[in-house]
């Protein structure tokens, strides 16, 4: 009844209110076509032509393509390898720290608030800022981490002459800004599982552990999933990170995918060569295939995992 | 409940760990203010001490009126900290209001509208902001708006605006499914039509959720450094903080560099934000889950 009432006093849908719902959302369906659906287009047609932007554009077909999968390509299956040792490297630290944490500060523990609070700082900062802190920090003759280093009797070390040293800075840097964030979605995760299951679990004689493992962890999985893609494409899309702090040095041992094809598109006024944006567009496809390949994949893996159980 | 929280040693544990873990992350930014605060030289000799032995205000006062080396143009007045914090302060704050007003208008014609072709319109816009690729779609992009003469501060602020996350439009269309669609009907009744009803009641509804994606993208926008980067490029009298600090970085190198004048460029750039996340936490933390959580 209550329906038909509702139904009946539904004022009706006007001409007038279509042509202003389209002239409201005209201007972000247009931005929404030059930045994003146009520079996609751009791309697919370009990445099949040799392209400098100074001679005339020549059709190639897959030239570009068959240069990435041949020799000439091995720059950036390089820096494809750095972005999964990087992206894969910090989330073993990263994501199991945002959980155990934010399982700790999931109860009634005093200081909660003022915990998460801080534990969060460091994803508002800027990437590319706090990429130069952690240059500043990790400097070879001056840096705060060779004096402690030193002080404790040990040898300084250069930390950006070396290809792992400066993954492992990169990763550190990483981690230290993401796992606040991942900490919040895991507590957010967290608060949706019932107490009564752990409460039921206790009075079987459950330890903690054996709550956490048997009861939190499946629970959440769902949420893990979420924040393990996340931090995971995030990772993978590393760039400014990158060129703030050690821009593919030391002979791009830490050069990126996102960082290396961007360098390709702006190479003549990073190092002085010929640009060809063809190329760099047969780049971008490449890696956008690799992001979405690895989205459907971990999406298939993880449902398979949670069938088991 | 929690076993280890009612032992007084998983307490004790707990407590040691957590504050551990503030150190670590409050130790960066604090090396970052002590050595804004030492002159140069004491930066270079060394030392782990965070407490500054020849306090200074210097740094502050060179950056802010003098500029670095790096930034100095011919036969113009060097560019300084002030114009890069005045460039940033134009652009996250036009990239918020472009955010907000889109934002807004869109997540209410999608939630309300009723035209045809809105499930069609928010499909579109739902793939388009997943598979927006960032950083490796720039060249197109700022090679189009040079065609306008618009690859300047401006014209990064207005591809912010328009490559937004799905996370801003998630959170206000969630805002807005609790609003009563009581209201806007008796406003339909009453004559209203639908531009009016959002212009006089969704609107000022909405202010809450809208002050919560003016936060996240104010962030966003004043930290963002490829996009303004790119569209600044040579022109350093537009660049943002966040650029004019890796700028000063690479101007210097490692060896030689101006260490003092870099920390305190980054003192510029990351204090503004400190300071308003500390004051409306609360805000970016529902703001920033929400979003993420419903995408």
């Amino acid at each position: 009844m209550s329906i038909a009432v509702r139904k009946a006093k539904r004022a009706p849908w006007r001409k007038l209110d279509t042509v202003q719902s389209y002239a409201m959302i005209s201007l972000s369906v247009i931005g929404l076509a030059l930045f994003v659906i146009y520079p996609l287009g751009w791309t697919l047609r370009w990445c099949l032509f040799r392209y400098s932007g100074i001679l005339a554009p020549r059709y190639v077909g897959f030239d570009n393509f068959i240069r990435i999968f041949s020799e000439g390509g091995a720059r950036y299956w390089q820096a494809v390898g750095n972005t999964f040792i990087f992206a894969i490297g910090k989330l073993m630290v990263e994501i199991p720290l945002a959980l155990l944490l934010a399982k700790l500060l999931s109860g009634a523990l005093k200081g909660r608030s003022l915990f998460r609070s801080v534990f969060f700082m460091p994803s508002m900062l800027s990437v590319a800022v706090m990429g130069i802190v952690f240059f500043y920090l990790f400097g070879s003759y001056n840096g705060v981490v060779n004096e402690w280093i030193s002080a404790l009797g040990g040898q300084r070390i250069q930390w950006f002459g070396d290809g792992t040293l400066s993954m492992i800075v990169l990763m550190v840097t990483s981690v230290w800004q993401n796992f606040g964030i991942n900490m919040l979605f895991f507590m957010t995760g967290l608060q949706s599982i019932p107490l009564e299951m752990n409460e039921a679990a206790a009075i079987d004689g459950a330890s903690s552990w054996q709550q956490f493992f048997h009861i939190t962890l499946p629970m959440l999985g769902p949420v893990t999933q979420m924040v393990v893609l996340n931090a995971l494409l995030g990772s993978l899309k590393v760039t400014d990170l990158v060129l703030a702090m050690t821009n593919g040095a030391p002979n791009g041992k830490t050069e990126m995918m996102m960082s290396y094809t961007y360098k390709q598109f702006f190479s003549s006024i990073q190092s002085g060569t010929a640009n060809n944006y063809g190329y760099a567009a047969a780049l971008t496809i490449i890696t956008a295939c690799i992001l979405g390949a690895i989205t459907v994949i971990y999406l298939r893996v993880t449902r398979k995992g949670s069938e088991l159980y | 409940m929690n076993r280890v929280g009612n032992s007084k040693i998983g307490l004790v544990v707990t407590y040691a760990f957590l504050i551990l873990m503030v150190i670590v992350t409050l130790i960066p930014l604090l090396y970052t203010a002590s050595a804004s605060f030492k002159p140069n030289q004491e930066i270079v000799s060394g030392g782990a001490h965070l407490i500054p032995k020849n306090f200074t205000l210097a740094n502050f006062v060179t950056a802010w009126t003098m500029g670095s080396s790096g930034g100095a143009g011919v036969g113009r007045k060097p560019v300084t900290f002030a114009d890069y914090t005045v460039n940033s302060l134009i652009l996250a704050s036009l990239t918020t209001l472009g955010t907000i007003t889109f934002t807004s208008l869109s997540a209410y014609c999608f939630q309300r509208g009723n035209f045809p072709g809105r499930k069609f319109l928010y499909w579109v816009f739902l793939a388009t902001m997943f598979i927006a690729a960032g950083s490796i779609t720039i060249f197109p992009i700022v090679q189009f708006m040079s065609k306008f003469k618009l690859n300047n501060l401006y014209g990064a602020s207005i591809v912010q605006i328009f490559s937004t996350s799905a996370a801003n439009l998630f959170l206000t269309m969630g805002y807005l499914k609790t609003i009563s669609r009581e209201i806007d009907e008796a406003a339909k009744i009453d004559g209203c039509s639908f531009f009016r009803t959002y212009y006089r009641i969704i609107l000022p509804l909405s202010k809450p959720i809208l002050a919560t994606v003016a936060l996240i993208s104010f962030r966003s926008a004043w930290n963002d450094y490829l996009l303004p980067m790119v569209f600044t490029l040579g022109k350093t009298y537009q660049y943002p903080l966040v650029v004019g600090v890796v700028a000063l970085k690479n101007f210097g190198g490692e060896g030689a560099a101006q260490y003092n004048l870099l920390m305190a460029g980054t003192m510029f750039s990351i204090v503004p934000i400190i300071v308003i996340y500390l004051s409306l936490n609360r805000f970016f933390i529902a703001g920033m889950t929400q979003g993420a959580l419903k995408g």
